[in-house]
């Protein structure tokens, strides 16, 4: 091992107790050394020297008061943000449950087919808007439908009511007595 | 002041003394800002590091277990904040390219050292402390300006004392070598 290296352990401590007494012992005994392992000791104290400074600003006069008032800014702070997340959660609560209803159905086709029985007109009237010709009246129309869910595979009657305003078309679909219903929005099943 | 009065200043706190923590900052605001100072290099992040402690101090201190002194554990505080500032600035250089030289230049225009002697004085210590790796600079600081025990830089920074004591002894071999090449 080099003798530098040998000092900078003694300096460090890592030296063990025996290690580090035949050391010291060797500085007893050597000049050369002893002023080798004081030139290190200088370097240090120089460089603690350096560290040895004083600021010449009021900053610490000043530090306590600019902190204290960070922390009162910080008390309303924390309560910013939990106020910044409740809003639009509830917000996005409040519109999903608003919109729960008008939505689902669009997306979810009813995987329902079946056939129309008879098709019972409670009351007629006719709108003409352009070439469409709209029925206002609310149908009463007996299905068998049948889920095609294999678990619930028996035919089911239902008396399906479709609501008013319907278009002919649709009408035109449930007489032709084959239909798959494509969106609840149009339909409703009413109680057999 | 002992360690003792240190805890009464605490206990006085958390009972709600706010006359209490004033007392406890106005102790140690100096060893803080110098402690993050000889770390991170600059006036400007040191000063940020030291108002990021004491607000930490504020909200934190009912924590404080009493089982080792407060100094220990303000200055494990004041540790890990330094210590991640200085990764998160080199992140942060490493994503956006920027000039070192022009962020020391911009960071040392303010400064609470305005005396030409002191200013050199802290250049040299800069420029000495800039070449050490993270875990050496901290052991360097701690045991050479602080005069901590390795013991107590053991419970500052969690690390073990054969572990201080080896980065230890690479710190003081890399000044020492800067040092001898400036003669």
């Amino acid at each position: 091992m080099k003798r530098n290296d040998e000092i900078l352990k003694y300096l460090s401590d890592l030296m063990n107790d025996k290690e580090k007494a035949e050391f010291e012992r060797e500085i007893s005994l050597s000049d050369d050394l002893r002023k080798e392992v004081e030139k290190y000791q200088s370097l240090l104290g120089q460089i603690k020297f350096n560290a040895d400074i004083k600021e010449d600003s009021p900053y610490f006069q000043n530090l306590l008061p600019r902190v204290r008032e960070k922390i009162g800014k910080g008390k309303v702070k924390r309560l910013l943000p939990r106020a910044a997340y409740l809003v639009p959660t509830l917000t996005a609560v409040a519109l999903i449950i608003i919109n729960i209803g008008k939505f689902t159905p669009e997306k979810a086709p009813v995987n329902n087919t079946g056939s129309v029985n008879t098709v019972k007109k409670t009351e007629v009237k006719t709108a003409e808007k352009g070439d469409e010709q709209y029925l206002n009246a609310d149908y009463s129309v007996l299905a068998n439908l049948e889920y095609i869910d294999a678990a619930k595979s028996e035919p089911i009657s239902f008396e399906v009511g479709l609501k008013g305003n319907a278009n002919q078309e649709t009408i035109q679909k449930l007489a032709d007595r084959s239909f798959v219903i494509p969106y609840m929005e149009d339909y409703f099943l009413a109680s057999k | 002041m002992t360690e003792l009065q240190d805890f009464e200043l605490v206990k006085e706190f958390i009972a709600g003394s706010e006359v209490a923590f004033n007392k406890i900052v106005q102790k140690y605001q100096s060893k803080i800002y110098w402690h993050a100072r000889r770390l991170l290099g600059n006036h400007m992040d040191a000063d940020e590091v030291t108002q990021e402690v004491l607000i930490v101090l504020y909200n934190k201190l009912h924590t404080f277990n009493f089982q080792s002194s407060l100094f220990t554990w303000i200055f494990r505080i004041v540790s890990t904040r330094s210590l991640n500032h200085l990764r998160k600035g080199k992140l942060k250089k490493m994503l956006f390219f920027e000039d070192d030289d022009e962020e020391k230049r911009y960071k040392n225009n303010e400064d609470i050292v305005r005396d030409l002697e002191n200013k050199e004085k802290l250049d040299k210590l800069d420029k000495v402390l800039d070449k050490l790796a993270l875990k050496q600079k901290e052991v360097f600081i701690l045991r050479n300006f602080e005069g901590l025990s390795y013991e107590e830089i053991s419970k500052i920074t969690g690390r073990s004392v054969g572990g201080l004591k080896a980065n230890y002894f690479h710190a003081i071999k890399k000044v020492t070598e800067m040092m001898n090449e400036k003669e």
